[in-house]
């Protein structure tokens, strides 16, 4: 019975792999040549691409946006996500709050993208970094005060109970006893943010239009678009590039990931 | 008393919402400017906003492209996380009763991390109607090649696949961790009791996950409206309107045509879809998290 | 001799929606002493705790500090960040992230104290706990003895006008628990500190206290000195939980025994009568015995033994006794308790 189930988990892997696997024997593909396997495998597809194309320079920016983006969002979100997981306020604000946190989250981007870009447009803040990290708030501010409220409700009250007898008032136990014990909830929301706003596609394609200040996501789909696509080998490198940072993050976080996803999902 | 200390003691409690609320704040904002402007008619550097009413509703609901979009994105919001949810719950009891969890674990999440695009282009490389890969097996054994991107019929159903393969992984891992919150000692009372693996599966541990389950059931769901980037980079909602979506006529006539009026409309009318399904998990979480 | 109380808890009370937590709480401390809150676990003690240090407001009733009403139930209320209290918590409740060092120097740091002065006032306690050697670690990285004496550590290091305990030595090796008790009370006697800690140990209770405060279910039931209440328990409930002992519905049979204390007359409010087991000898006469077995304890012997209606109950003799061997013990102080459980009368044998 246990090898029936491995076996049904072999042939699913294999859904998984296989796919996969094309990639990335697509991307060995020299120009003109499409059978796969590949009957002379290249790495030029790869040079290319980071050499010629300075594909770097695209992933440096998606690096750059969500960055910001995040710390914006975890300066924004701290002293909220205290507010709602350990301080006493009024019923009614509190449930006003945490309800807007969830509606803000839930929103298809696409509803918001008007106003968004009508508002960047206005503040001449299209085309810019600042801009696009503001506009990313739309994901990242609801999604860290989620993380770090669902955190910090988890800690234990006795610990803030001593510092609160030690004479420490709001502000001092926010700097002092929450803000260095939060800092493993603060990581899990960057690594969950990096991961969730790597492939953006929408908001970084219409706020963005400078080549050079373009993310990775958005260069890949351009050329997965154009409609006589030729050279499926540097198209395929260029998304297994783009792809390597998150497997590298993920190789490290690989146990804590499950908890930190269903961190994210508590309640 | 300093004045720091003075002006410190007053302020309340509340006062700590305020950065996340401004934040949040400038987004609902969004929305009711939103709202506002679907009463307009107004393209952005052409001219000037033009009341008219409701007109823009009534345009859209009546029009067939726009309500196209609707069902096709209902459709896909509905079919897409069943399915999920269906094939995530039998991959995570597969995993449950397997011994060599840790194995398959990290390769099955990765799914997950993979952006559409490259799903787009494995996908649009191996059905090419000339050098596909697929393609190329089918005329080998005598089939006709197939084109499901410009089929009207398998074009929706194509996307579909793509996200199960992709989200299947987020759906899985989760209802995994709650499998395994599952106290040890009833299922081992269970299995006193003689019950075999299938029993204690469909009687004990999923009934006893039935939160997590509908937690993320509904997360699928909100987060299934958010499919923009798939169906651009596969279809552009092609071929003809048969994955036309919501977000996707908010890109295109919104934004590329710069009708800030008529894109209001839109989301407005998608917002307003979309509530169904925010609203009870809203009051799921609230219900949670006031402790 | 002061005579003035230097805390005042008056009349506390406490419910969470239906459940009454604390009912009726009264009691006075004066300054340097060491009071005990002992009874049975979950029974409100840490409720009690928390409402003397602010952390929770009462729903009725005051607290007084040091002349200074810092809760009234009502509109007077000082938060814990400004009451001047210690706490010593059960779990020590220890900033994970700081040294030593930095834990007892946190109450200091609040109180904006300069460098130099917290350097040495932390360096000071923690000599006097033995403690400073191990500062720079943090609390993993410490045993749990040590990490208790950090945690008293930051209690006191602030030199606050009372001290708060809840069962600070039960995670402690009951091996060392002793010496650990008798350093602390000889330490804060010393400094003068004023005390109130909460336990379940009667033994400990005994032991540290100036004066107990026995609490049941919330309730109060008896206050005074360890002695006062070993030997003239208020009720029944008391006599068991302090020192222990056998307790028995009167019945007829016993009458002949009561005679012997000189019991006049049937007196009816009389239901339960009750015996320690360290009063009592073996005679030829009196109640009637049969031994189940015998306890070893070093300086004496346990015995448990069944009496003719079928109680079981123990007393405590210098040799041991035959088990399945019948004897006549004589109880050489007796408690009488009404039906409500109260002490009615406690006499002792003429000899």
């Amino acid at each position: 019975m246990a090898s029936l189930i491995n076996v049904f988990l072999i042939v699913v892997l294999l859904t998984v792999l296989v796919p996969l696997g094309v990639l990335v024997m697509i991307s060995l593909l020299p120009p003109g040549e499409w059978s796969i396997p590949p009957k002379s495998p290249t790495l030029d597809n790869f040079v290319y691409v980071l050499k010629e194309f300075k594909f770097y320079r695209n992933m440096l920016n998606t690096f750059l946006f969500i960055g910001l983006a995040i710390l914006i969002s975890l300066i924004l979100a701290l002293p909220t996500a205290y507010a709602i997981a350990r301080l006493q306020i009024k019923y009614y604000v509190w449930v006003f709050t945490v309800a807007l946190v969830i509606l803000v989250k839930s929103l298809p981007p696409g509803s918001l993208l008007v106003p968004v870009y009508e508002l960047l447009w206005k503040l001449r803040l299209t085309n810019t970094v600042l801009g696009v990290a503001l506009s990313y708030q739309v994901y990242t501010l609801p999604f860290v005060i989620w993380i770090l409220t669902s955190f910090l409700l988890d800690l234990p009250r006795e610990v803030e109970t001593a510092a609160r007898i030690d004479g420490a008032g709001r502000f001092a136990r926010l700097r002092h006893i929450i803000l260095p014990l939060s800092i493993p909830g603060i990581i899990s929301a960057v690594i969950l943010g990096f991961l969730n706003l790597w492939n953006e596609y929408m908001y970084s394609s219409v706020i963005v239009s400078s080549r050079n200040l373009q993310t990775a996501a958005v260069v890949l789909g351009q050329l997965v678009t154009s409609e006589y696509v030729y050279d499926w080998g540097i198209l395929a490198s260029a998304n297994i590039i783009s792809v390597l940072p998150a497997i590298f993050f993920v190789s490290f976080v690989q146990k804590n990931i499950s908890k930190a996803i269903t961190g994210g999902i508590k309640g | 008393m300093s004045f720091l200390t003075k002006i410190r003691r007053r302020t309340p409690n509340e006062f700590f919402l305020v950065p996340g609320l401004v934040g949040l704040g400038i987004f609902v904002f969004a929305i009711g400017y939103s709202i506002y402007m679907s009463f307009y008619r107004y393209k952005l550097g052409f001219m000037q906003p033009n009341y008219v009413g409701l007109t823009n509703y009534s345009m859209l609901l009546h029009d067939p492209v726009f309500t196209t979009a609707i069902k096709n994105t209902l459709f896909f919001v509905a079919v897409a996380s069943t399915s999920e949810l269906l094939y995530g719950i039998f991959l995570a009891v597969l995993l449950y009763w397997s011994n060599k969890r840790y194995l398959f674990i990290p390769f099955l999440i990765v799914p997950m991390i993979l952006p559409a695009v490259n799903l787009v282009v494995i996908w649009r490389f191996l059905f090419h109607p000339d050098y596909g890969f697929v393609n190329q097996i089918l005329t080998s054994i005598g089939l006709s090649a197939i084109n499901p991107l410009n089929d009207p019929k398998w074009a929706m159903p194509t996307i579909i696949i793509m996200d199960i393969w992709q989200m299947t992984p987020f759906v899985m891992i989760i209802i995994l961790a709650g499998l395994s919150t599952v106290p040890p000692e009833v299922l081992t009372a269970a299995r006193i009791d003689g019950a075999r693996k299938l029993q204690l599966t469909l009687r004990i541990l999923l009934p006893m996950t039935k939160n997590v389950i509908l937690a993320v059931f509904l997360l699928r769901l909100i987060d299934a409206f958010r499919i923009f980037a798939k169906v651009y980079l596969l279809t552009r909602g092609g071929p003809g309107i048969a994955t036309e979506t919501i977000e996707l006529q908010i890109y295109n006539r919104a934004l590329r045509g710069l009708e800030i009026g008529l894109g209001s409309t839109m989301s407005v009318i998608f917002i307003l879809i979309s509530l169904v399904v925010i609203i009870p998990y809203t009051i799921m979480v609230l219900k949670n998290w006031r402790r | 001799m002061s005579s003035k109380s230097f805390v005042e808890i008056i009349d506390i009370h406490k419910s969470y929606g239906k459940l009454v937590v604390l009912e009726g709480v009264n009691f006075d401390v004066k300054k340097g002493e060491f009071i005990v809150i002992l009874g049975p676990s979950g029974e409100g003690k840490t409720t009690l705790l928390n409402i003397i240090a602010g952390v929770i407001r009462p729903d009725k009733g005051k607290v007084i500090i040091d002349g200074q009403v810092v809760d009234d139930s009502s509109n007077i209320y000082i938060p814990p960040e400004r009451r001047d209290v210690g706490y010593v918590f059960q779990n020590y409740a220890l900033y994970p992230h700081m040294t030593a060092f930095d834990n007892i120097a946190f109450p200091l740091k609040m109180k904006k104290l300069p460098r130099d002065e917290i350097e040495q006032r932390v360096e000071k306690i923690a000599k006097l706990l033995k403690i400073d050697h191990v500062l720079h670690h943090k609390p993993s990285q410490l045993s749990g003895g040590q990490q208790q004496r950090v945690a008293v550590a930051r209690a006191i290091v602030k030199e606050p006008k009372l001290l708060l305990m809840d069962e600070p030595f039960s995670n402690i090796d009951p091996a060392l628990r002793a010496s650990v008790r008798l350093e602390l009370r000889l330490l804060l006697k010393s400094l003068g500190i004023t005390s109130i800690m909460a336990t379940h140990d009667q033994e400990e209770a005994m032991t540290l206290a100036d004066r107990l405060l026995i609490l049941r279910r919330g309730k109060p039931i008896q206050i005074g000195s360890p002695m006062e209440v070993y030997e003239k328990p208020s009720d029944r409930f008391v006599a068991e939980f302090v020192g222990g002992m056998n307790i028995l519905e009167l019945k007829s049979e016993y009458s002949s025994l009561l005679r012997e204390y000189r019991v006049e007359g049937e007196d009816v409010s009389v239901k339960f009568m009750g015996f320690r087991p360290e009063s009592v000898i073996i005679s030829n006469e009196g109640l009637e015995a049969e031994v189940l077995d015998a306890e070893y304890k070093g300086d004496k012997w346990t015995i448990i033994a069944q009496i003719r209606s079928g109680e079981i109950i123990r007393f405590y003799n210098k040799d041991p006794v035959n088990t399945k061997s019948t004897v006549y013990i004589k109880p050489t102080k007796i408690y009488l308790f009404s039906s409500e459980g109260k002490t009615v009368k406690i006499l002792t044998i003429n000899k």
